[in-house]
């Protein structure tokens, strides 16, 4: 009887390790990696950034506008802007209690719903994209 | 593809080239996507896990810098997107003690002549899927990616002494099995 020697043994075992056969990657990987880096990229830089530019700029000329206001208006303006903007509020709180307010509120909400089931298929995937996306981020 | 291809790629793909990155994921997306297999046992959550850490890579290859290799980089994005998912795995891979007491099994004799290499190792692979997962991601990388017990370290953040305890451990439990199966091998024949 020949004897095996821990070396053979750890040997054999280090052969089995070695030989152990690799799953192969699932069909479309690479492409599917590399379709998401091109979402990523484009989004990333014309949607995403552009927005937050136009949206911050909008922001900081209405900011600016507001404060300097009452400096470039001419003084004999300022009661008229008082009343005009006193008109506003009170127009505002009158269409509060008032029908059309309330039936704009529930068309525009029917009009949504519509909306959502004629472009079902295109919410679900553009949610699911996002989904995505998020998850990315995370 | 050698060290100085591989450096010219990730730099095209550093500048912006997506082109160049696809070779860097064909490259390495067997061994990614097996590494993910390892830990999730399940195809599609692997293939979820290998893109995501692929999509890291890509954001974050700017600030890749080339002090460790390219491959332990990749993978240490891997294993960190996995531990955050399977915290499970991370639980296991920390509680590897070093101090607990290493069993070997004895060498008892059994017939080197009646050793089949492959029906020998057909066995082996069949018992190295029922180790633990932890036993077999450090396997996959120390023998099938030849990565070094430091790398592997690096990668999984655990100490290189846990590194080779869980060789060690994975070598034992299959010695253990071996050695009856091959007594009835001796016997049959």
């Amino acid at each position: 009887m020949d004897r095996i020697k821990p070396d053979f043994l750890d040997e054999i075992m280090e052969d089995a390790f070695t030989s152990e056969p690799m799953a192969p990657t699932p069909p479309g990987f690479t492409k599917m990696v590399m379709d998401q880096i091109q979402i990523e990229t484009v989004t990333g830089f014309q949607i995403f950034s552009l927005l937050d530019l136009i949206l911050s700029l909008g922001a900081a000329f209405t900011f600016g506008l507001v404060i300097s206001l009452p400096l470039l208006v001419p003084e004999q303006l300022q009661p008229w802007i008082v009343w005009l903007v006193q008109w506003v509020f009170y127009t505002m709180e009158k269409s509060l209690v008032s029908w059309p307010l309330w039936l704009f509120l529930a068309g525009g909400i029917l009009l949504v719903g519509l909306l959502l089931i004629v472009f079902q298929k295109e919410v679900a995937s553009s949610l699911h994209a996002f989904k995505k996306l998020q998850n990315q981020e995370r | 593809m050698c060290d100085q291809d591989e450096k010219q790629v990730i730099l095209k793909a550093q500048s912006g080239d997506a082109q160049a990155f696809s070779v860097l994921v064909v490259n390495h997306q067997q061994f990614l996507y097996n590494l993910a297999l390892r830990i999730t046992s399940h195809p599609q959550e692997a293939q979820d896990l290998s893109q995501e850490a692929f999509l890291r890579a890509w954001r974050a290859l700017s600030s890749f810098r080339g002090q460790s290799s390219f491959r332990t980089w990749l993978y240490r994005i891997l294993v960190n997107l996995a531990y955050d998912r399977y915290p499970k795995i991370k639980r296991e891979m920390m509680h590897i003690s070093m101090e607990e007491e290493l069993y070997d099994p004895p060498d008892e004799p059994y017939l080197e002549k009646y050793l089949d290499r492959k029906e020998l190792s057909r066995f082996l692979h069949d018992k190295m899927k029922n180790l633990p997962e932890t036993y077999r991601i450090v396997l996959l990388m120390r023998y099938q990616n030849d990565l070094s017990y430091k790398e592997i370290a690096s990668i999984l953040d655990i100490p290189m002494g846990s590194v080779k305890t869980i060789i060690f451990r994975a070598k034992a439990e299959l010695k253990d099995l071996l050695i009856p199966h091959q007594e009835v091998a001796a016997w049959i024949e």
